[in-house]
């Protein structure tokens, strides 16, 4: 293959060949393997591209629908950042995810771009009025800031908990105000690959991870692969990109 | 092999069509829901399954080559199972797995291959998806804006290139650095 044929391919599938050169092209892939092949290399990965681009978009239908059909936890039980994103029309979920929003969308105080960001979301691993005492320490230590004790405390709690979401991305942003950058960023990365709910959130933090590193080309590749659905992001996401192109 | 009549439910699944994803909801969720409750899952693991059955779907949907040559709940009911039995083995929970592999449970041939071309096209969107996240910052920008749809022209403005002819030349090069990992990892 030459890159010539490359470029064959990339016409033929954007549909610049005249209609000679495409049946020319279709005999042509009748006999070449290789060429079939990375027709259909290309494609596949054309297919992929767009389909990413809107699986926020078709999340977030699934998410309501979900609602309709599987209840989730409303008592007794901890409830995770997924559902409480995930099932955020919920009534049991809504206390908290307006305690979790008020404070995550709160205006943002001046200072470096990273501090201007920074106000994390408060974790509540727990339902009202139940005291469990290892999600209570934990949300003692992590919304007080003291972030070296809640990643000790974390780390077992996730070990009993690892599909816990909402105590992995608290782990992940302790981690990155603790300055622990690998391990924060593989965190992030991790729950931005398992394409829940969380995802979003994770991407949002791996560009912060990005910036607070002084990487903002890094940080506004992680803001692209945020959701235009996502409204509740996109603020802070609009915000933030403004900010990074000012600088 | 013709498409499957619940192919519609595929095309709901790429166009977001609520409607229909609501009638694959009220048809094929509480099979799941039995399923997994029955096999020590709870209501909120069944609806992660399910989701998450009907994003892969979704992914398998924009291939040109995609065909459902089975009922989709039953394709969806097999990718749930297997779901939930490799959930279990991570977790140790050997009695649940030994349980549930104990189930006559022999789907027919047409959801077999149907559930191993699914098996095979994941295999292939985690092949993409590493590939990509070895390019360069800039090219995989590039490459995720063209792909959501942005021209050459506004993919230019926003990247802060020339215009076009430079979009395409940096796509190319993007690409032909892409196929060099590909093929590094057939």
């Amino acid at each position: 293959m030459t890159s010539e044929d490359y470029t064959t391919v990339e016409k033929f599938i954007a549909g610049e060949l005249s209609m000679t050169e495409a049946a020319s092209f279709r005999l042509r892939l009748a006999r070449d393997r290789e060429l079939a092949a990375a027709l259909a290399d290309r494609r596949q990965l054309n297919a992929h591209l767009r389909a990413t681009a809107r699986e926020g978009e078709l999340r977030e239908t699934l998410d309501g629908l979900n609602g309709s059909y599987f209840s989730r936890p409303t008592s007794n039980q901890i409830i995770t950042l997924r559902s409480s994103l995930a099932w955020g029309g919920l009534v049991a979920a809504s206390l908290l995810l307006f305690f979790f929003m008020a404070d995550f969308f709160a205006p943002p105080s001046p200072g470096n771009v990273y501090a201007q960001f920074a106000d994390h979301p408060d974790l509540f691993l727990t339902v009202r009025g139940e005291e469990a005492a290892q999600p209570v320490a934990i949300e003692a230590a992590y919304n007080d800031k003291d972030y070296a004790r809640a990643i000790e405390l974390l780390r077992p709690y996730i070990a009993e908990h690892p599909k816990d979401d909402q105590a992995r991305l608290a782990l992940g942003i302790s981690l990155l105000e603790e300055e622990q950058y690998a391990e924060a960023t593989e965190i992030f990365r991790n729950l931005a690959g398992s394409h829940s709910s969380t995802t979003p959130y994770a991407n949002w933090y791996l560009a912060l991870t990005a910036v607070k590193q002084g990487q903002d080309g890094r940080a506004v590749n992680f803001l692209d692969l945020i959701p235009a659905s996502d409204s509740f992001l996109q603020v802070r996401v609009s915000d933030l990109r403004e900010k990074l192109e000012a600088e | 092999m013709a498409q499957h009549q619940d192919y519609k439910y595929i095309v709901a699944l790429r166009d977001h069509d609520n409607k229909l994803l609501n009638e694959l909801y009220r048809k094929s969720s509480p099979g799941i829901l039995r399923w997994v409750k029955a096999n020590s899952g709870t209501e909120a693991d069944a609806g992660d399954l399910f989701q998450e059955a009907l994003v892969s779907l979704y992914h398998s949907a924009h291939r040109e080559d995609f065909k459902l040559t089975c009922p989709i709940d039953a394709l969806i009911f097999t990718i749930c199972r297997n779901k939930w039995l490799s959930n279990l083995r991570r977790k140790n929970r050997d009695e649940e797995v030994r349980k549930i592999e104990q189930e006559r449970y022999t789907p027919e041939s047409t959801v077999e291959s149907a559930y191993e071309r699914y098996e095979q096209e994941t295999l292939e969107r985690e092949r993409l998806d590493r590939t990509l996240a070895q390019l360069s910052e800039k090219c995989q920008k590039l490459l995720r804006l063209l792909g959501r749809g942005v021209s050459s022209s506004e993919a230019a403005e926003r990247l802060g290139m020339n215009g076009p002819d430079t979009v395409y030349r940096r796509k190319n090069a993007c690409l032909k650095r892409w196929r060099e990992l590909l093929s590094g990892l057939k």
